[in-house]
Order: C-alpha cells, then structure tokens, then sequence
C-alpha cells in the first residue's frame, strides 16, 4: 500500500513529463497575453473568491473555528496579495519588453520571481504558528496544505499562458 | 473518503489548463477514484526508476529549449548535473516523507500533521534557496538571457512535477 502511494505519485509526475506535453505549450512563439489591468484585476478577484469557497469546502470549520479562522485568513491572504501584485507586475513588465528583453532585464525579472517564491514559503512558514493557536493542529496543517497547493496550481497556470524567455 | 479527496485533487490537477473551470468542482468524482487503486505494488528500486526517469525527461526538456552552443552545452552540462545532484537529495527527502505521510494518514495526530507540514515548508524553502545559489554558477557558463531562461524552465517544471505529485496525495483528514 505504502509503496503504491509513492509510485502512483511517480507515476504521474513522470506521465506529465512528456516533452510533446508542457513545455510544447510554452514554446517562443506562444503569444503574449493581451488582457488590461482591469481583466488582470477581475481575474485575481474571482480567483481569490474562488480561493476561499474552496478552503471553506475542505476545511469543514466549526462556527467557532470559523469566526476564528477567517479574520486572521484575511490578514494572511492580504500579506500573500502584495507578493502576488510584484508577481502580476513582473508579468506586466516581461510582457512590455518580451521582444527586446536584455540579459540585465531577464536576470533581474527571475531574480525578483526567486524573491516573491522565497517570500511565500516565508509567509506560510510564520503564520503556521497562528494558524496553530486558532485550530485544531490536523486543521492548521491541512489549510497550509491547501493554501500551498493553490499557490503552486496558480503558477503553473500562470506560467502557461506566458511565452518563455527567446536566448 | 480517501478515495473522495484523492478524486478531488486529480480534478484539481485536471483544471490546470481551464481558468474558468479552476476549483469550481473539486469534489465526489467516482470515476477518478480508480487511478490509485489500479496502480500495481512496486519496490523502492521501481521508485527509483521512475525518479530517474523523470530527471531524464527533464535533461530532454531543458536540451530542447536551451538551444546551447556546442561551446555552451560543455560548459553547462557538468553544472546542470551538480545542480541536479542537490536537488535529488532535497527530493529523496520528500520521497521519505511521502512514505511517512501515508503509514501515518489513517491514524494522524495533530503533532504529526503540524510536524509534516513544517518538514515539507522547509524543504520548499531549502528548494528555492538552493535555486538561488546556483543562479551565479549558471550565470557564469552561459549568457545572460540563456541563464535566465535556464532559471524559467527549471521553475516551471519543478512546479509542474510538484502539482502532479501533490494530485495524489489525499488532503490531511479526508
């Protein structure tokens, strides 16, 4: 059983791998996004809002726990938004000088992307332990699990729909 | 209720590519609940088949869309697999906690679920740090942009590998 767990988890991670898969979407000519500020602001929002219907499905709060949970969520979405305003804003910015992007630029752009990576993993790290005093340990733990994977799921998607850098 | 949690996250994994689909349904898919329990035994050798397998398919990937130099490419290769040498330690241990995850799942206590969430937060952080300290190494055997894009890739098929491993692994509790 123990070993199947592992491997199934293997398994796919090789499965996804395939070179005709990922990367054959993100080739050079994959265009650049096109939306304005405010598509860019409704998108965030609506996966926010989306965010949180469904940490609310999986945690299956108490009313207690919720009305303790949710207002110090709030606090922590709002830390996790300002990082992801440098991440939306990088985009912006590789998108504006994709075509004539110089080594300087490109250095930088991955360097501040390295940044806001370390600065989540920071955050989620020094609330765990807030997390903790407000719910049960399982609970605390699962959110962080959730919250890391939406994190991750976010990235990839928006990674995606983005062309990578021309050598 | 396990199987029910591994169906939600093989839906969540499954969005990836449909934005307006994204984490609207994650939840009672029977018909993906076959996937884990379909999968055949296999020993630690089998795992550790597959990990190099995927550590091929990434050389593949990263050679690809590199486009090196034969000048670049004997530069590059030797750090890449050094490179590639610490990230392996860093995945042996989420291997080992993988493992320790699913002998505890059924009976969690709360110490163990917080201890395994911190263990993982430091991996993630040791990760990311690791990718840092080794930007200057690349940027020393490749142009500018090349390390860059170098950097790019190895981010997003990182994040890609983690998502599907995380795809079948069932949320704490559930």
């Amino acid at each position: 059983m123990l070993n199947r767990f592992v491997a199934a988890t293997l398994l796919v991670a090789a499965a996804s791998l395939l070179p005709t898969g990922f990367m054959s979407a993100q080739t050079y000519s994959t265009p650049l996004p096109t939306v304005n500020d405010k598509d860019v602001a409704l998108l965030r929002q609506d996966l926010q809002a989306k965010a949180k219907q469904l940490i609310t499905k999986n945690m299956q709060l108490t009313d207690s726990e919720a009305a303790a949970f949710w207002p110090l969520y709030d606090q922590y979405a709002a830390e996790v938004r300002k990082v992801n305003d440098t991440r939306f804003g990088l985009i912006k910015h590789y998108a504006q000088v994709y075509k004539t992007m110089t080594a300087v630029e490109a250095d930088s752009m991955v360097k501040l992307l390295a940044d806001a990576d370390q600065t989540i993993i920071s955050l989620r790290m020094q609330y765990l332990p807030r997390f903790e005093q407000v719910l049960p340990g399982t609970k605390a733990a699962l959110f962080m699990q959730l919250d890391r994977r939406l994190d991750n799921l976010g990235n990839v998607q928006l990674a995606s729909q983005l062309p990578a850098i021309k050598p | 209720m396990l199987k029910k949690s591994i169906a939600a996250l093989l839906i969540l994994a499954g969005v990836l590519l449909v934005p307006a689909a994204m984490l609207a349904q994650q939840q009672q898919q029977p018909a993906q609940q076959t996937q884990q329990s379909s999968t055949p035994a296999v020993s630690d050798q089998d795992i550790q088949m597959l990990r190099a397998d995927i550590r091929s398919q990434r050389k593949q990937i990263i050679a690809a869309n590199m486009q090196l130099t034969d000048a670049e490419a004997t530069k590059f290769w030797p750090v890449y697999d050094a490179y590639m040498q610490e990230v392996s330690k860093n995945a042996d241990v989420r291997v080992s906690l993988i493992k320790e995850y699913a002998q505890t799942y059924d009976n969690m206590t709360n110490q163990q679920a917080l201890g395994l969430v911190k263990r993982w937060g430091a991996l993630d952080q040791a990760f990311t740090n690791t990718r840092v300290n080794w930007m200057p190494k690349f940027e020393a055997v490749l142009p500018g942009k090349k390390a860059a894009l170098f950097y790019q890739l190895d981010r997003r098929l990182s994040q890609l590998i983690d998502l599907q491993m995380m795809s079948l692994i069932p949320l704490i509790g559930q």
